[in-house]
């Protein structure tokens, strides 16, 4: 009698330890990248969601429409640029504007959840990073916008170009408004001023990869001890680094069109450009360009180049003056940055959508048109309200309030890349011609055919997962020149990727290309 | 009788009303999910109208040689995080039954639970804080000082093997020794005394009477943690070696194949998919190994 109590005992205390557990797993899901969920200001959003038939003039009588908004932290004034904004919408297409805000950190679970439930949370979302256009349109997650956004329809391509504007239509269905900001970009090398200034590279410089090999040669031999790169789990650079390829918005490359080629898709990794680029990988990796445990590196630029633990970074911009302007004003030390290959045009990897359970879905489209063509909202949406987040200076540039920064500002500010269009806001912080810079790029690159095409996955959803299991298990490591054998671990990258179904991928790919490029 | 045995345990049933609530909200309304396995979900239709796809969703957990690693790593580390994990903790419940005094009793208590408290992100950082290659308190600390070569832990996966079982039983140990703790002081002090008194050995006292008393539990402890012999600790494996593709080979498990491979794709048909299967291996296992437990030790089989 009392071994059976025991065990029944120890069978309740194991359940409490195995709920536990389970309990445990969910919660380490979101603690793994920081920070809250930020629920409460969803269920406040839910109320509010209110349709009135007959529009008065009561503000709160008109239907609202729920955006969400990026941001790095809580903004505390919500609910003051909600206000303003929703003044102008109100008077111009006859809603009220929230912000669902989605913290960068959490922006995988937290959108994941908006959408998943089957709750009115959100109305306009946007879509990119934490997944694809395609994998949201497959998922029923999107309306089609053609019937709602057909008023607006060609202001808007006057204003972001018919061919970016296009980028939102999967099989000739709009379902996306995509982003106006730069499309053609290249890798830069940023480095502080002060090694610049020594070794002759000035901010804005061109140089080419070999130029670049001899200077980490020469300054290497001159401070052995310091690292040249900083890196991190995702390599060289938080994007691939690659040469001149389309990845057609696909993170991973899997099947990709390389810049004098634009109708055939390969498999990147095999073509003589990649090749070309491991034999950079390998050079850098005799040179020691990279801290030790390279892929485990856990400082940023902001923490190395003040430091002088590690002496640059690469990134990816459109303007090599422009990314090395941003350095300076984001790193804390006087930074340039040189380009060190040609621009390549890449598709667009960013869009807003609308939900399905949107209860106005005209009004939703009115508002992706005001986004996109109305320079009051989108200063409003980058900036916040003038003289409370952001002052103008004399220059006719925007910068933070005196004494306020990102973290202490009111407003979700510096992800003006988020919003559909950037290029019609006061450039903030930077030079007054930052944007007119970007449209330039924009326009000095020649647009492939292929540019706007998006690729739906459905068909070959296994081997993508397989594949994106072995571009992570690869193709940081190779960057960074980790494996002792480089040459045996490409070849083992590359049959890895051939026997996870790499070419079944590209087959179908070129099929919907080839259907689309013919629908043109 | 019985019924008077009712009434008088009334309070006692009240006591389980929220744990049940609890159980059946947390544990049994979600088993309606299980379909979502089955299905190819299009959130515009929703989960009962999107269409049924059969066993496509499972396909991709086999389709390439990942398949046998994966598989291998899991099972592989969890059969020797249970092994081990049992092993330290009993040792560790008999050492800390023998302190007799309550504060010292507490601190130990306390210092041997806490690791578990801490969330796997911060768990990485303990780690990285010792195996970092320049900084790192080993190959700073020790190697450097004792004129040894560094080693460079992160980009070999030989060590890691070692490495995670190290880090788990630290992190968990104490939990599972509380149990086991709790169960040793619960034995009747007499048979110790009578022990004693035939003069037996500390070691006799532990073989003899400890371990055959605790023989329950441990069963019980087993066979509940293989049901999970196909889930891993995502933490673990995930976070502490910091996602480092060169450690695939010996730290990806089915939980972190499936996060690399559908992270993208939000893809709650096939993620689900994982899980079902993981759930449904378990409990053929503990099933399985309870059959056996009966065969051979009826007394103790679980059901």
């Amino acid at each position: 009698m009392k071994t059976k109590f025991k065990k029944w005992l120890c069978c309740a205390s194991a359940t409490v330890v195995m709920s536990t557990f389970l309990w445990g797993c969910g919660s380490q899901g979101t603690t793994s990248t920081t920070g809250t969920s930020e629920t409460s200001d969803v269920e406040t959003s839910e109320n509010t969601a209110t349709t009135v038939e007959n529009v008065s003039i009561n503000p709160e009588d008109y239907p609202t429409i729920k955006v969400s908004v990026l941001c790095i932290n809580e903004p505390t004034d919500k609910a003051t640029v909600e206000e303003e904004i929703s003044k102008i919408t109100r008077e111009k297409i006859g809603c009220n504007i929230e912000f669902v805000p989605i913290i960068y950190g959490n922006m995988q679970q937290q959108m994941s959840l908006l959408l998943s439930g089957g709750d009115d949370l959100v109305d306009i979302y946007f879509t990119g990073r934490w997944s694809t256009l395609s994998s949201v349109v497959n998922n029923g997650q999107a309306i089609a916008l053609d019937e709602y956004l057909a008023p607006y329809e060609e202001e808007m391509k006057a204003a972001i170009t018919e061919s970016v504007y296009n980028c939102g239509k999967i099989n000739g269905t709009t379902y996306g408004l995509t982003r106006y900001l730069n499309f053609a970009g290249f890798p830069v090398y940023t480095t502080t001023k002060e090694i610049g200034d020594k070794y002759g590279l000035q901010n804005g410089d061109a140089i080419t990869l070999d130029q670049l090999t001899e200077f980490f040669e020469k300054v290497k031999a001159d401070y052995p001890d310091k690292a040249l790169v900083g890196t991190s789990s995702a390599g060289l650079n938080n994007q691939a680094f690659v040469g001149r390829v389309d990845n057609m918005g696909d993170p991973n490359i899997l099947g990709g069109l390389l810049a004098d080629d634009d109708k055939t898709v390969v498999n990147y990794y095999a073509t003589d450009d990649y090749k070309n680029m491991v034999e950079y990988f390998k050079k850098w990796k005799e040179i020691g360009i990279t801290m030790d445990d390279p892929l485990n590196v856990v400082d940023r630029p902001g923490d190395y180049l003040p430091s002088g633990k590690c002496l640059g970074c690469f990134a990816i911009h459109y303007d090599a003056a422009s990314n090395g302007n941003y350095s300076t004003t984001n790193y804390g030390v006087e930074c340039i940055s040189v380009s060190i290959m040609d621009r390549t045009v890449t598709s667009p990897d960013w869009w807003y959508c609308v939900a399905p359970t949107c209860k106005n879905p005209d009004k939703a489209a009115a508002f992706l048109y005001l986004m996109t063509v109305d320079p009051d909202i989108e200063n409003l949406l980058c900036l916040g309200v003038e003289n409370v987040h952001y002052q103008i200076l004399e220059d006719g540039t925007a910068a933070y309030i005196d004494g306020k920064d990102m973290t202490t500002t009111g407003w979700s500010m510096g992800v003006s890349w988020t919003w559909p269009n950037c290029t019609i806001s006061i450039p903030f912080e930077s030079d007054p011609d930052y944007y007119e810079i970007m449209v330039e790029a924009n326009n000095s690159v020649e647009y492939s055919d292929a540019f706007g095409f998006a690729f739906d996955s459905t068909a070959v959803e296994n081997e993508i997962s397989a594949c994106a299991n072995v571009v992570a298990q690869y193709r940081p490591a190779l960057e960074c020149g980790v494996p002792s054998d480089m040459d045996a671990s490409y070849q083992e990258f590359l049959s890895a990727l051939e026997s996870a179904g790499i070419d079944k991928i590209i087959e179908e790919k070129q099929r919907q290309l080839d259907e689309y490029l013919a629908n043109k | 009788m019985k019924k008077r045995n009712t009434i008088k345990n009334l309070p006692l049933y009240l006591m389980m009303v929220p744990g049940l609530l609890y159980l059946i909200i947390n544990n049994y309304i979600p088993l309606f999910g299980l379909v979502i396995a089955f299905k190819k979900i299009d959130y515009s239709k929703g989960i009962f109208k999107s269409d049924w796809v059969g066993f496509s969703n499972f396909v991709y957990l086999f389709k390439t040689k990942d398949a046998f690693i994966i598989f291998r790593n899991t099972i592989g580390y969890n059969l020797a995080f249970i092994f081990l994990g049992t092993i330290v903790s009993i040792i560790v419940g008999i050492l800390l039954a023998e302190v007799t005094r309550k504060t010292v009793l507490k601190v130990y208590q306390t210092t041997i639970l806490l690791p578990f408290l801490l969330s796997s992100v911060l768990l990485s950082y303990v780690v990285y804080a010792f195996l970092a290659g320049d900084a790192g308190l080993i190959n700073s600390g020790i190697l450097e000082k004792l004129g040894l070569e560094k080693i460079s832990w992160y980009s070999d996966p030989k060590y890691w093997p070692y490495i995670l079982i190290i880090v788990y039983l630290w992190k968990t140990f104490g939990y599972n020794t509380i149990i086991y703790f709790a169960m040793i002081i619960g034995i009747d002090k007499t048979y110790y005394e009578a022990a004693v008194v035939d003069g037996a050995s500390i070691w006799k006292q532990i073989t003899k009477i400890t371990l055959p008393l605790l023989k329950p539990t441990i069963i019980t402890l087993v066979l509940l943690s293989l049901g999970r012999v196909f889930h891993s600790d995502f933490g673990l494996f995930y976070q502490v070696p910091m996602n480092n593709g060169l450690l695939f080979n010996v730290t990806n498990t089915i939980d972190t194949y499936v996060f690399r491979g559908l992270m993208q794709s939000n893809d709650i048909g096939r993620s689900s998919a994982a899980s079902f299967m993981q759930s449904v291996l378990g409990f053929l296992l503990i099933l399985g190994a309870n059959a056996l437990t009966k065969k051979i030790d009826k007394e103790n089989a679980l059901f």
